[in-house]
């Protein structure tokens, strides 16, 4: 589904591995936290390395899909769109904001 | 001041159970996060060596090493919640470059207390944790700016 107001503030982030830069894995989360918390519109955030790339959110219990108690076990719970560098946007989908 | 990207103490380390309030564990000396990959290796034919290694699974664990034998007996085996833990920076202590690791979805593992004549009890609490849709890292970091 595609996001339709790419303006609205985003509320999880992927990124490459590589977005983060050169440097040891302190020189990374605050980098990652430099860009990421103003573009999440919060203090700080929370970064979890995923293996292949990380995910960003405002809260450390953020999941990126749906758990496994949920009849859409499997599926995203965000709308992800690219911004044009392979990090990625994502709006929890219409439903999770009402939930 | 600017981080000294250096650490140094633990602090705000507490462990708050599903639909409980954040208990404080206090006393703690040492603390051991790990991020728990696991590498599966392949051979096969007339390989001497692996052919092809992978980290296809990770289990992350945290143990921490208190004297807060109270707190630390609070939690059964089994219990579940968010643990919680700050890095200090060596030199900005809980500000400016201090680490917070978050380990959602914690299991409390194991909490073996131990006691030695002339020296301060201690006890071990290891944690395990669980990702409710299998593929988020239940171990996340944030860092103090």
């Amino acid at each position: 589904m595609k996001i339709t107001n790419i303006d609205s503030t985003p509320e999880a982030v992927r990124t490459p591995l590589s977005h983060a830069g050169e440097g040891g894995s302190l020189a990374k989360l605050m980098k990652l936290n430099a860009e990421f918390s103003r573009v999440l519109g919060v203090s700080r955030v929370f970064v979890r390395n995923q293996g292949t790339e990380y995910f960003i959110s405002h809260g450390p219990e953020e999941t990126l899909n749906y758990s496994n108690d949920s009849p859409r076990y499997g599926e995203s719970r965000y709308d992800w769109e690219d911004r044009g560098d392979g990090v990625r946007y994502g709006q929890l989908k219409p439903e999770e904001n009402t939930a | 001041m600017a981080a000294s990207k250096r650490f140094m103490n633990w602090t705000g380390v507490s462990f708050t159970p599903l639909n409980g309030s954040a208990t404080p564990i206090t006393g703690v000396t040492s603390i051991q996060i790990d991020s728990g990959g696991s590498l599966l290796k392949f051979s096969g034919d007339g390989d001497r060596y692996n052919t092809t290694v992978v980290n296809d699974f990770n289990e992350p664990t945290v143990s921490v090493h208190t004297a807060d034998l109270v707190a630390v007996s609070a939690f059964p085996v089994g219990s579940v919640g968010t643990f919680t833990a700050t890095h200090n920076d060596a030199r900005n202590g809980s500000g400016t470059g201090a680490v917070t690791y978050t380990l959602s979805n914690a299991v409390v593992a194991s909490h073996p207390l131990h006691g030695t004549h002339r020296q301060f009890g201690q006890a071990v609490l290891t944690f395990t944790a669980y990702s409710p849709d299998g593929v988020t890292n239940p171990l996340s970091f944030s860092i103090a700016t």
